[in-house]
Parts: structure tokens; C-alpha cells; sequence
């Protein structure tokens, strides 16, 4: 029988067809974030992103947006913990 | 580099209030609004956009209902009224970029090296004459023109660079240290053989030919035939020894065989002629000890007058010589090309004239005639015979003579055997 999702997985990277967030970490001090639809909420400890099935929360101390655009965004802090939340409840 | 298109552009830092800031965020995202350095701070958020997106963000702000506050501007855009208030140092600090951007262009001091018989003057004079001094465009100065023409010049160089060291005109020389000896400014007894600066040997038939007059004393044949024995007169450019062996056949004719270049020392008996001349009058510089002292602003061999430290504006001197004050050569004349403030002082002289006695006249020619002596000495030469005697001719003295010398043949103006 011919699998459709294995199909599709080898015609396009899952990160593209899926639409998820994609994030790049240097150590705990920068954050580079993909496929994001745009900011929840944002404060000097916490900011949530909001993806297309669950939010991504980042957590720490002195957060700043380097910069923002479209398509990527990157956070500077300090951090402390990642968590995905499945709009607004925490999983 | 991003960061100096960035401050081209001009950027704003602005803080902004209101409940609805994430909002604001998201809104200026999807209008393609660039946002940068976002930070929270206790009421809002402050960030960075630049100067032509904050009438659009102005647009969404009373859309969100929040407040924008400038907090500080950056960029180029915003240094028009710093550049108002600051005009005149602007104004020189463009002036001072052109002027030193022009002047690198420039040569502005010349320096001469490794000379010892040529003076510095001799090369100033021959630089003159190429239309090189200081001041001029170094794309007029041909580099490759000037070494050949200083080569052409002076025979004694062995060695010349001209090259550029920043602004500055380097010529280093090296000189032919044996034309030093014998025809040297300060060893200026002239021996002159006749026909001087021909061929030494005739390399076409490999003779040894004579290359200077006299009678031969002694000589060694390594390689060749004699054509003239000891107690023979020989003339310059004459065979000594031919480049061929005398084979004598069966028959009994002779055959010359050719053994290449022929080889012998041969040593002469011969008269060297000596000349010097010195003044009877000598004009010396005395210094009067009267000198004043300014400071002023130097350029290019001349000098502009900003301060008379000693105040002695009145006095004027008939001969006049600058000196630098406060250098470690402190006593030397001012020559200086690149323009600086320098602390100066102007001393006055007068010429001097003082009458040589017959005595310091015979102690020069001796001291003279003493180091040329020494110089033959050196080359393996001995003299056996002096003959020289000392004029006044009312003018200056003249040492004339001849000196009867023993010793190897050799070209004495090249110095080669």
C-alpha cells in the first residue's frame, strides 16, 4: 500500500510542510527562531511565541528581542527553560 | 558592516506604553516594518526602527492605542544640526582629510646616503637640473630615469637606489672605494699616465699587453711567451707577454701554438708625475656671537617668524645662518623640509680672510704627498726616488714633481693588474 506520509517526507523537509517552530540555540545566551506566527506575550523574564499547534514559552533572566522580522526572530538572555504549552495550557 | 548602513539610514531608539505592545509587535511584523534591540521595561518595551518607518508605526499605534516616546536618535540623518553647530571644526577636519590625501602625493624631503667623495651638493645640483626638489609631484618623478642619470653622471658610483620611503626622496649610493683613494676630493694629487682608460689587454690575440710606461725589474711568466725582458723600456699599450708557445718542427720551422690568455706579473720602474695646488688665501667663516632666537613655523627650507624669544627685532646682520635649537645636533643648520614649529636662532658671521705662510704650505703638500705615498704603498708600490718642489706663484702654492716608483704593473686610475 503506498504511504502518503513517508510520500510527502521525502518531498518536502518536515520543518517546511509541517510548519512547526524551528529554533537554533547557541549555549543558553542566544535563541534563533523559524515558523514562528507571531508574539504572545513578552516580558524581561518570559516571552511566548506562538507556533501552529503549540506555543513555545522561553524562560529567563534579561531577555531582548535582537531582532524581529517575518521570518525569524532572535532572543538574547539568559535562559533558563524551554516549554511548549498547547495554547495557554502547559503540557 | 551591517551596522554602518544602519547608522547611513538613521535609526530611532523609542520607548512604547499601552496595554496592547505585543500587539504592536505583530502588527509591524506583518507590515514588514523592521524592529530591532526590543526590551522590556517597566511600563512597555523600548526598541529600535528606523527613522522612515515611525510615521507608519505612528499609524498603528493609534490603531493599538499605545504611546510612543522618542528616546534617542542616531545616524546620519540626525547629525545635520550637530554638523550646524560644529561648522568650522567640520570645515577643517574636511580640509585637513583633503590636504592630507593631496600632500602624500607630494615629495617633501629629499635624503642622500652612502656618499663620501660625491657631495650632497653635487646631487642636489644634478636633481635640480632633473627638475627634482622638494614640493614636486611624485608622479613627475621618474625613479628609473634619475638612477641612469646619476650613473651617467658620476663614474665613481658602483651602486644606486632611488626609491620613496613615505614622502620622502631616498637616493642610497655606494662608491667605487679605489677611485676613493686616488682621485678622491681629499686626496687630490693627480698621477696621470698617458692614454689613460684604454684596453688593458687585447683578447683577440690573448697578449698581455703593457698598461702603463716604464722598464721592466722583474717579471714571472705563468702562461705565454715573453716578448721583452728585464732592463727593456716598455710603452703603454705594448706586448709584454704573447698568448702562444714557440713549437719548433721537424723541419725546423717554427709554429706559434695558442695556449689561451696569457698570465704574468710583471713589476716596472716608472715615473709618476704629482700636482697640488693651496690657496695662499683662505677666506674663513667667524661667527660674531651676536644671534637671535624666534619661533615660527618651518617649511620647505623657509621659515615663518611667529615669536622673537630674545626681542632683538631691530638688529639686522650683513651674513646670517639659522640654527636649530633644542635637537640633540644642537649647532646644526636648519634644513628642514616638513612643516612643524621649530624654535630657531640666527647667528651672525663674517668672512675672514687669512694669508697662509710658505711653512703651513709645505706642511699640507707634505701631509698630501705623505697619504698618497701611503696609498701606493698599499697597492705593493715602493718609491725610490722623490724629485718635487714647491712654487708661490702670488695666487696659491703648487706642489709639482715626480715620484720614481717600483712595483707591480697595474692601471693606476682603475687600480687593476
Amino acid at each position: 500500500m503506498f504511504d502518503f506520509e513517508r510520500f510527502w517526507d521525502d518531498l518536502l523537509p518536515s520543518a517546511v510542510a509541517d510548519g512547526e517552530i524551528s529554533a537554533c540555540f547557541r549555549g543558553n545566551k542566544r535563541i534563533w527562531i523559524e515558523n514562528y506566527l507571531g508574539i504572545c506575550s513578552m516580558s524581561e523574564v518570559e516571552v511566548v511565541l506562538k507556533g501552529r499547534r503549540k506555543n513555545m514559552k522561553i524562560r529567563g533572566r534579561d531577555l531582548c528581542i535582537e531582532y524581529f522580522t517575518r521570518d525569524s526572530l532572535v532572543i538574547c538572555g539568559d535562559f533558563e527553560s524551554i516549554a511548549w504549552e498547547k495554547f495557554g495550557r502547559e503540557n | 558592516m551591517n551596522w554602518v548602513l544602519v547608522f547611513l539610514r538613521g535609526y530611532l531608539t523609542v520607548k512604547v506604553t499601552g496595554k496592547s505592545v505585543v500587539r504592536l509587535l505583530n502588527l509591524c511584523n506583518n507590515i514588514g516594518i523592521s524592529i530591532w534591540n526590543i526590551q522590556y521595561c517597566k511600563d512597555g518595551i523600548k526598541m529600535c526602527i528606523y527613522a522612515k518607518d515611525f510615521y507608519d508605526i505612528c499609524q498603528l499605534i493609534r490603531k493599538t492605542k499605545c504611546k510612543i516616546h522618542i528616546a534617542q536618535k542616531t545616524g546620519v540623518p540626525f547629525l545635520n544640526k550637530w554638523i550646524r553647530r560644529k561648522i568650522t571644526m567640520c570645515i577643517g577636519g574636511f580640509l585637513f582629510i583633503i590636504g592630507l590625501l593631496l600632500t602624500q602625493n607630494y615629495i617633501w624631503n629629499i635624503e642622500i646616503e652612502g656618499n663620501w667623495q660625491i657631495s650632497n651638493e653635487q646631487f642636489q645640483d644634478e636633481l635640480i637640473s632633473m627638475g627634482i626638489r622638494e614640493g614636486i609631484c611624485k608622479k613627475n618623478v621618474d625613479l628609473g630615469e634619475a638612477e641612469e642619470h646619476f650613473r651617467d653622471t658620476f663614474q665613481q658610483l658602483t651602486w644606486i637606489c632611488v626609491k620613496y620611503v613615505g614622502n620622502t626622496l631616498q637616493i642610497s649610493v655606494k662608491e667605487n672605494q679605489l677611485a676613493k683613494m686616488n682621485g678622491g676630493e681629499n686626496v687630490t694629487i693627480s698621477h696621470m699616465l698617458e692614454n689613460e682608460g684604454e684596453l688593458t689587454e687585447d683578447l683577440s690575440k690573448n697578449d698581455l699587453v703593457a698598461l702603463q710606461s716604464g722598464k721592466i725589474v722583474k717579471q714571472i711568466v705563468r702562461r705565454g711567451t715573453a716578448v721583452l725582458h728585464i732592463g727593456d723600456d716598455v710603452e703603454k699599450g705594448q706586448v709584454l707577454v704573447k698568448g702562444t708557445i714557440d713549437l719548433k718542427r721537424e723541419d725546423g720551422t717554427v709554429e706559434e701554438v695558442p695556449v689561451g690568455k696569457a698570465d704574468a706579473d710583471i713589476w716596472l720602474e716608472y715615473v709618476l708625475p704629482i700636482q697640488e695646488s693651496y690657496n695662499i688665501v683662505e677666506v674663513e667663516k667667524h661667527y660674531t656671537g651676536r644671534q637671535k632666537e624666534y619661533l615660527g613655523i618651518g617649511w620647505n627650507n623657509k621659515i615663518i617668524t611667529m615669536f622673537d624669544l630674545l626681542e632683538t627685532r631691530a638688529a639686522t646682520y650683513a651674513n646670517e645662518e639659522i640654527w636649530e635649537i633644542g635637537n640633540k645636533k644642537e649647532g646644526n643648520r636648519w634644513e628642514k623640509s616638513r612643516p612643524f614649529l621649530w624654535r630657531y636662532k640666527v647667528i651672525e658671521y663674517e668672512y675672514l680672510e687669512n694669508k697662509r705662510t710658505s711653512e703651513q704650505g709645505k706642511a699640507y703638500f707634505q701631509q698630501k704627498l705623505m697619504e698618497f705615498i701611503e696609498t701606493l704603498e698599499g697597492k705593493g708600490v715602493q718609491i725610490i726616488e722623490k724629485d718635487v718642489k714647491m712654487e708661490n706663484d702670488g695666487v696659491c702654492y703648487t706642489m709639482t714633481g715626480k715620484l720614481r716608483c717600483i712595483g707591480p704593473m697595474q692601471d693606476l686610475a682603475t687600480g687593476e693588474n
